[in-house]
């Protein structure tokens, strides 16, 4: 009898003790390695450094142009249209001016028609770069693109660590 | 609402049981009673023990019957709060059909064309084309073959309508198009239809924002 109280006393602890631990933020947070983005177009040329990567970043070691890169998100409320919050991307920005690493973040329809990108971003501090919020289309998906510069020299080329998002 | 309730429910569980337990040990606390070791007291005692044990079975009735409610009263809320409005299990809608996507976009331009007016900006469309010849010389090499076929702008939004040769590099324009216009836009969109040699595209600019893009009817809005 006994134990049935204690049992259902601890119950009724637990429920309240995780009902109000509970978030109340919807928001859900997401993150992705900088080895997942791939060059946008193929750009090969015979003197072309390409786009090198490794477990922790990609990185753009091309002395002589800029590099577009585009980086997979994967969507998790694939039925919602409030879409992402905002993300930022964490950077390595080499350039002379330290502002010519660019991104912007986009959501596609299924069949691929762009429902909403923001316009280019360029980073703050040399290392994040914010991007602000877009809306979506129920069953659509996100993509993050970049604009990487041109390396100054060949060993201290720009490179993009990881990149995180905000899902309503 | 639904925390407040399982809070009040829970500290209320919590008291009752509390006075309970208090009540029951109270109750079954052994008092001392003089035993008669008689015939008579045999009987007494016989009498004493069923007495107890009617007692037993009445106790563990009134706590399952306690536990029962309890359980109810923890449960049915939860699953009532469950089912109200904000918490409803979505049934999720069949993902949009081609067909539906392109009247979404259709009728989200139509918006943005109002949102545009019918005084046109001509620097802005100066600067927008101004941006593909730049890009169309650069490394997005493919928009040489596409035809920037209209841009019109006014009110910071710019309708722009690309031409392709064939259908099939639509897409890939389209990627070249988005690289092109976000050097200007603060935001964009871009569709075209199956089929379509034609990309369409709108921009914001400056501190103009796109308005929310068309939903259908089953469309849940949030998470």
């Amino acid at each position: 009898m006994k134990r049935t109280r204690f049992i259902v006393g601890g119950l009724l602890c637990v429920g309240f003790i995780a009902t109000v631990g509970m978030p109340a933020d919807a928001t859900t947070n997401s993150n992705q390695t900088g080895a997942a983005c791939q060059e946008l177009f193929d750009q090969t040329s015979p003197t072309a450094t390409h786009i090198e990567h490794d477990p922790v970043a990609v990185y753009h070691q091309d002395t002589l142009s800029h590099k577009y890169v585009t980086c997979p998100m994967t969507r998790r409320n694939t039925l919602t249209t409030t879409g992402l919050s905002g993300g930022n991307v964490y950077i390595n920005d080499t350039s002379p001016s330290g502002t010519d690493f660019k991104c912007g973040m986009n959501s596609y329809d299924l069949f691929g028609n762009l429902v909403s990108g923001t316009g280019w971003v360029t980073s703050f501090s040399r290392h994040n770069i914010s991007l602000p919020g877009i809306t979506s289309t129920s069953s659509g998906y996100y993509a993050i693109a970049c604009d990487m510069p041109a390396a100054p020299t060949s060993t201290t080329g720009p490179f993009l660590w990881s990149y995180d998002w905000y899902e309503n | 609402m639904r925390i407040g309730m399982i809070a009040t429910l829970g500290i209320m569980g919590l008291a009752a049981g509390g006075l309970w337990m208090l009540e029951s040990q109270h109750a079954h606390r052994p008092k001392k009673q003089h035993v008669d070791v008689t015939n008579d007291g045999v009987a007494e005692l016989r009498e004493q023990l069923g007495s107890l044990q009617r007692r037993l079975a009445l106790d563990e009735e009134s706590t399952v019957a306690l536990s029962r409610s309890v359980e109810r009263e923890t449960v049915l809320p939860a699953t009532q709060a469950s089912k109200s409005e904000s918490d409803q299990p979505k049934t999720p809608s069949a993902p949009p059909t081609i067909e539906q996507q392109t009247q979404l976009f259709k009728a989200h331009f139509s918006n943005l064309d109002v949102l545009r007016g019918t005084v046109p900006d001509r620097a802005l469309e100066a600067k927008v084309r101004d941006v593909f010849r730049r890009g169309g010389e650069g490394d997005v090499g493919r928009l040489n073959e596409a035809k920037i076929d209209v841009v019109a702008c006014g009110n910071q939004f710019c309708r722009v309508e690309v031409v392709l040769p064939d259908s099939g590099s639509v897409r890939l324009a389209q990627s070249q198009v988005q690289i092109q216009l976000a050097t200007v836009a603060n935001q964009m969109t871009i569709f075209s239809e199956p089929g379509s040699t034609r990309l369409l595209a709108y921009v914001a600019t400056g501190q103009r924002q796109l308005p929310d893009f068309p939903r259908l009817d089953n469309e849940p809005v949030g998470g």
